[in-house]
């Protein structure tokens, strides 16, 4: 059986601005990303919907170590989208050092920004971006 | 199934091996094995080996044979790599019990073997990042550490408990675990710290500092298994792999609100109802303190503890060696040092030993039923080992 959307395909989409996902033709849960089959009941029938991009700030952190190809401090975020999927990500819009507690639950829109990559990572790849709103 | 018994156990101290390859570390953690089980090596029928990063530290991949020859397995043995991330060595253990319970094999040697301070911190921080999805997680730039302070936060914020509080009970993991090291001699870090020592050390991901985390470790550790009426017949104090389970979970984001962790919660479910016992039975728990935050979760997820209540628990000081339920005698994973491959057999080195009685200062009284806890990835994948005693 076919993917119903690859990874390399999903980012392609997210840097034309739109955030796809699969709605279970059995149970309508929404994966995001796409997976082979439904994460919460198992079915392969489903059918690619686009998402709102709109979810709510669940955790972070400011990370000051990383791999090669990244430069600290920088944020990853973890997001609840509006339809359930959690996602990974950073934030760009707030600087690390004004990262609060008081940012948890805030709602953010979602976009995407390319960054380097590496040898293993086959190159260049495309990070999520969460931008809380006032 | 026939019943599967543990003879003898082998580890190296952990902390720097710069001067050793994986395949002489850990053959000399297997002959150790070899000499406390009073067998010799042409009497192994297979070798399974977990190692993660051979590749890069050593540039070396079959190592399992490789290793095998070193020690003098015999051509007949199946000599086996076995990689789950910082799973791998419990995971190793898993299949060597399916091995001899099947009655495929009569003897075999599992064992472990990592030399992550051969890399340098980036290319460890990369390498150790390949533990989680690849495709829609690393390019955010996610480590473990980071992983685990997103946990924090994240469990703070869902149990309403400030985050300074849970920072303090946290700092008290790091406390607990560095005492018990101290009496450990194979431990990487023998030294005593405060609660002010973890919360003055380098924020490495916010909230998560330096002393909440486990080191970079070399070191090795292996142990031989076989049918419990084989074990009696070479050692006094064969020590029974009573039930053990295996979870898995995809990504870290599939998993959603992760302070509850399914595969945690199966595979200790799993290992408790093969040995025919619950979470209130166990006398004392090697876990996968990976992160101080790390241990607090884990006490929750294999049913110690209400989710929610673990750090309670670290403040009312019922994980010390002498407390109700003594956590990582061996100082865990924090201080006792993380060689990823070896880790899970590290932890059965420790539980045998407590068993037989044989920690000296480190000793819980009376511990005849043993547990560890092994997580590989962003909890991608859980092994849970009972062990008991006569």
């Amino acid at each position: 059986m076919k993917a119903k959307m690859t990874a390399a395909e999903w980012y392609e989409a997210i840097k034309n601005n739109k955030l796809m996902g699969v709605k279970c033709g059995k149970c309508g849960e929404v994966n995001c990303p796409p997976r082979m089959v439904c994460q919460e009941c198992g079915s392969p029938e489903g059918e690619l919907v686009e998402l709102s991009k709109k979810g709510i700030l669940k955790t972070f952190t400011v990370s000051n170590v990383a791999a090669p190809s990244f430069r600290t401090p920088y944020v990853v975020a973890m997001v609840e989208t509006e339809e359930g999927p959690w996602l990974m990500g950073n934030i760009v819009t707030i600087p690390p050092d004004k990262m609060t507690e008081d940012l948890l639950g805030k709602p953010v829109t979602i976009g995407c920004m390319e960054v380097e990559g590496d040898s293993y990572s086959g190159g260049k790849g495309v990070s999520l971006v969460f931008m809380p709103q006032e | 199934m026939r019943e599967v018994a543990v003879l003898g156990v082998g580890m190296t101290p952990f902390g720097k091996h710069d001067t050793k390859s994986c395949v002489e570390l850990f053959a000399e953690a297997g002959m150790d094995a070899l000499q406390a089980s009073k067998v010799e090596a042409k009497d192994i029928q297979g070798l399974l080996l977990a190692n993660c990063l051979g590749d890069f530290t050593d540039g070396q991949m079959v190592i399992a044979g490789m290793a095998a020859g070193e020690l003098g397995i015999p051509h007949s043995a199946p000599a086996i790599r076995v990689e789950a991330a910082c799973a791998s060595g419990s995971t190793a253990i898993y299949n060597g019990f399916m091995m001899v319970a099947s009655g495929m094999k009569d003897m075999v040697m599992v064992g472990g073997v990592e030399r992550a301070l051969a890399m340098d911190t980036p290319t460890a921080t990369r390498t150790f990042a390949m533990a989680s999805d690849a495709r829609y997680e690393f390019f955010a730039g996610v480590t473990f550490p980071g992983v685990f302070a997103m946990l924090a936060r994240l469990y703070a914020s869902k149990y309403g408990l400030p985050l300074k509080t849970l920072k303090e009970r946290m700092a008290k993991v790091a406390v607990k675990n560095h005492a018990n090291g101290f009496k450990n001699e194979l431990a990487q870090f023998k030294k005593l710290i405060d609660v002010d020592t973890v919360l003055n050390s380098f924020m490495v991901c916010d909230p998560l500092q330096l002393f909440d985390c486990c080191p970079f470790s070399d070191g090795a550790a292996a142990i031989v298994l076989a049918p419990m009426d084989v074990a009696k017949q070479y050692v006094d104090k064969p020590v029974r792999i009573a039930g053990i389970g295996m979870g898995s979970n995809g990504s870290l984001i599939s998993q959603k609100d992760f302070t509850i962790m399914k595969a945690r919660q199966e595979s200790s479910k799993a290992a408790y109802d093969m040995a025919g016992i619950t979470a209130k039975d166990v006398d004392v728990v090697e876990l996968h303190d990976c992160f101080t935050m790390a241990e607090i979760v884990a006490t929750e997820m294999l049913g110690f503890y209400e989710p929610g209540e673990g750090h309670e628990a670290v403040e009312a000081g019922e994980t010390v060696l002498d407390g109700s339920l003594p956590v990582n005698p061996s100082g865990g994973l924090k201080a006792k040092g993380h060689p990823i491959g070896a880790t899970g057999v590290a932890q059965a080195y420790e539980i045998v030993n407590q068993l037989r009685g044989n920690c000296g200062d480190r000793q819980v009284k009376d511990a005849k039923i043993g547990l560890t806890d092994t997580l590989g990835g962003d909890f991608c994948t859980v092994v849970n080992t009972v062990f008991t005693i006569d």
